[in-house]
């Protein structure tokens, strides 16, 4: 009977040992699961690297203001602190030495400190496009694809409206219109982004609501919002997932692109994009000043789409058994 | 024959499916009727619209393009219900306005009767009014109707255990999804029982601690001997002086709950009483908005936890009814885990957990091997005896059908063309494509040794098309005994034995004890 079942009463006051050699039993399918799941990523190489990658920038990212040797907006004079703008004559374009790492910008900023500040930005604007162009796709997918008819219909073709036009013009329009804003970029890409995610899910959906367990879930009363919530919704998500990995990457990417047309963040904002669009004809005499945040944006997206690759693998239920 | 009590009762049911190419007339108005207790085969091959019928008696057609163009599906109507509905069906026959108004009236004179008054009267308009509006009627329900009704009183089985669960859920998970959907009360009180006792606890101060005692592990008493080998340390409670298990907190005796000591006991007695308070709004009624909310926010997981162990345990006992070996460790594994007869197992907990009175089971064990299958077969006998229960049971193997069913229907092309007895069908058969299923079925023994260079009788054609199906008795181009009077009427369903139902023109003669 229910009420004398061990786990109604867990045990209490038992050794930290005792209670993991419970969990352990009573969690079997879940620790094999997990383990197998990493056993998966990790024979890759390549995931591995890119988990890596990922892992020191967003550590960088937080640790920025800890490790970076000058502040990203001052200027360095002769050993004294300047505040960047207007930009100064005398320090600028130094190449890369024991103080300055990375040598200094026209402005006479510490590259090193720039870079290391520019993955927070990258990482914020990565954040805040992904994750809501995901949420408002994953929505407008599953119901597009679960109710179908009108709605689906509705829904599909401003999806297609939003798809026609190239990602890059609409976002530049958004910018333009609002004004150059680390924020503004990520509206701009939020309205450009989730058209891929409405449809990644309409499909996803469109396959999985005719599967017999959703059938089952009706036949023992479950209603539409349960079945769309419960069994729907998570059995699409893993492509989500993945996508949504590299798509870190690519609006890293995008952002990076944003900036260098002069559309993304003010102009004094450590970020990569900006970084390379206010360097660039310098680039003839100053290499350093356009490579390295150039580098931070490849090892940046390649880390992303390496681990998307990775996460794929462990998600794929053909790849798994 | 005596009139027993009839569960579920399909009437002239047509369900056609409008699609592009034309009207698909997957069922013609079909009769069956179910009795409680009973199992009732439908049999047919492929595209006969077996599987059409129970999924419209499930509710669960596709609409559009399917549509229940007439017909009424009924489930446990009462006999007086039915006999007022033959009666008003024949009276009001083309006229719905009279019809409207008749209910009227009779609303208006239910109303103005007293309450607790000529219940007797009451009763009499209640059910005239049941039968006016068709109240057992499974299709005039709406949508949430429905869905109470799923899973709590009818329930399906599906052909394949291997994609009826889903893989991103545990056995657990889904056997107490029907639980949590239609019993959300049931778990409220389990919940509650064990909230009132460590309430009392509380309340009294009483917590109870554990003491060191020493036991005779043979009898489980105290005893002072303690050089015996026999004699073993174990916890007792203190307030009954029960042996209380190695690492428990709360006493199997009395139910107390051991106090860990770490939280003040007002501020533990202020959560008691919120989750008390919670549990009873739950268990009266599972829709409260209070309720609702606190299940919806994140800070009540505490008091969710109750209930998922709750229901967890639940799951865990419906697997243990399906017999399933080691159901403990079964409701946290994830389906791919399991064989395909466990599988099946865990849909028969997860449909039978809420004990319905209807099982529609859909091929059930088409998808195992025999072994299993005589398994499962025999499980759902079982449960069916012990729970009185109904089983309506579709499967193309005749096999199946002699080991488990009472009475037999044979379906043909979106008609039944036969329905008997499993032993009638089985020794008489009279329609003749029962009695050619019936010879199409490979023999096995040693009578048969001599036969086996033989070619196995097979029917000639196919199942017709349902977009162009063939004028009259859809059988007849595939009939060894048609008549030119076939291709031109549809026969009905007549009883041409006693319980013994045909529809053909030309049914095949009764012979003494005559098998095919």
């Amino acid at each position: 009977m229910a009420s004398d079942h061990p786990e109604l009463y867990p045990p209490e006051k038992r050794s930290p040992r005792e209670k993991y050699e419970d969990f352990k039993v009573r969690h079997d399918s879940f620790i094999r699961e997990t383990k197998y799941s990493i056993y998966l990523f990790r024979k890759s190489l390549l995931s591995l690297f890119g988990f890596g990658v990922i892992l020191a920038v967003v550590i960088i990212a937080f640790l920025a203001p800890f490790i970076a040797p000058y502040h990203p907006n001052y200027t360095n004079v002769n050993g004294q602190n300047q505040e960047f703008w207007p930009p100064q004559t005398t320090g600028t374009l130094q190449p890369p030495s024991g103080n300055h790492w990375f040598g200094t910008d026209f402005g006479g900023r510490d590259m090193y400190s720039m870079v290391l500040y520019g993955a927070g930005k990258a990482l914020y604007v990565g954040i805040l496009v992904v994750a809501p162009a995901a949420l408002i796709g994953v929505f407008l997918g599953a119901i597009a694809g679960y109710f179908g008819r009108v709605s689906g219909e509705v829904i599909m073709r401003v999806t297609d409206v939003f798809l026609s036009i190239p990602s890059l013009v609409l976002a530049m329009v958004v910018v333009a219109a609002l004004g150059p804003s680390i924020t503004h970029i990520t509206y701009a890409m939020i309205i450009t982004w989730w058209p891929w995610y409405t449809r990644l899910v309409y499909g996803q959906v469109l396959s999985i609501r005719e599967k017999q367990y959703i059938e089952a879930s009706r036949s023992v009363g479950a209603g539409p919002g349960r079945i769309l919530y419960k069994h729907v919704i998570k059995n699409s998500l893993s492509p989500v997932i993945v996508q949504a990995t590299s798509d870190f990457g690519y609006v890293v990417l995008a952002a990076a692109a944003l900036g260098w047309l002069g559309l993304g963040a003010p102009r004094d904002t450590a970020e990569w994009g900006i970084m390379i669009s206010q360097n660039q004809s310098y680039f003839s005499q100053a290499w350093w000043t356009v490579v390295f945040p150039g580098l931070a944006i490849v090892f940046t997206v390649l880390g992303f789409n390496l681990l998307g690759d990775g996460i794929r693998d462990v998600l794929d239920p053909k790849l798994r058994r | 024959m005596p009139e027993e009590e009839v569960l579920l009762r399909v009437e002239d049911l047509k369900t056609y499916f409008h699609t592009y190419e034309g009207v698909v007339k997957a069922l013609e108005g079909i009769n069956i009727d179910v009795r409680r207790g009973e199992t009732m085969g439908l049999v047919g091959e492929t595209g006969c619209g077996k599987s059409v019928s129970a999924l419209t008696v499930m509710g669960l057609i596709p609409i559009p393009p399917g549509k229940v163009e007439s017909g009424h599906i009924l489930l446990g109507e009462p006999s007086s219900v039915r006999a007022f509905r033959l009666e008003y069906d024949e009276k009001f026959k083309g006229s719905p306005k009279d019809r409207e108004k008749e209910i009227d009236s009779l609303r208006k004179k239910l109303d103005s009767l007293k309450e607790g008054q000529q219940s007797e009267d009451a009763k009499d308009i209640g059910e005239r009014l049941a039968a006016l509006t068709y109240t057992y009627d499974l299709l005039t329900k709406s949508p949430e109707e429905l869905n109470e009704i799923r899973g709590d009183r009818i329930s399906m089985i599906f052909q394949e255990p291997m994609t009826a669960l889903n893989p991103a859920y545990t056995i657990g998970d889904q056997v107490g999804e029907t639980i949590e959907l239609h019993q959300m009360e049931k778990l409220a009180d389990d919940v509650l029982k064990q909230l009132d006792l460590e309430t009392k606890a509380l309340v009294q101060k009483k917590l109870a601690n554990k003491k060191v005692r020493a036991i005779d592990t043979r009898t489980g008493l105290p005893t002072s001997d303690l050089n015996s080998t026999h004699t073993a340390k174990k916890d007792v409670c203190s307030l009954c002086g029960t042996v209380v298990r190695t690492g428990w907190n709360a006493c199997t005796g009395c139910g107390v709950r051991f106090s860990s000591g770490v939280v003040p006991i007002p501020i533990r007695r202020a959560f008691q009483r919120i989750a008390l308070s919670y549990y009873t709004r739950l268990k009266e009624n599972r829709y409260n908005t209070w309720a609702y909310l606190v299940r919806s926010n994140p800070i009540s997981v505490r008091m969710e936890r109750r209930l998922s162990l709750a229901k967890l345990i639940r799951a865990e006992e419906a697997l243990r009814e399906v017999k399933i070996a080691e159901p403990s460790r079964i409701v946290r594994s994830y389906p791919f885990e399991l064989s395909g007869g466990m599988r099946q197992r865990a849909m028969i907990a997860m449909m039978m957990a809420c004990k319905p009175d209807l099982l529609i089971a859909d091929e059930p064990t088409t998808a195992l091997d025999v072994t299993v299958e005589a398994q499962i077969l025999s499980l759902m006998k079982e449960m069916q005896r012990a729970r009185d229960m109904s089983i309506l049971l579709i499967t193309h193997d005749l096999g199946v059908i002699a080991e488990t069913c009472h009475r037999v229907a044979v379906m043909y092309a979106g008609y039944i063309v036969e329905l008997s007895t499993t032993e009638e069908i089985f020794a008489q058969p009279m329609h003749p494509y029962t009695h050619a299923l019936l010879r199409s079925i490979p023999k096995i023994g040693p009578k048969y040794i001599n036969d086996r260079k033989k070619p196995l009788y097979v029917i000639p054609g196919v199942v017709p098309n349902l977009l162009k199906p063939p004028s009259g008795c859809r059988f007849h181009p595939r009939c060894e005994r048609a008549l030119e009077k076939c291709s031109k009427e549809v026969p009905s369903l007549v009883e041409l034995a006693p319980g013994h139902f045909v529809s053909c023109h030309n049914p095949v003669p009764m012979t003494k004890g005559g098998s095919p």
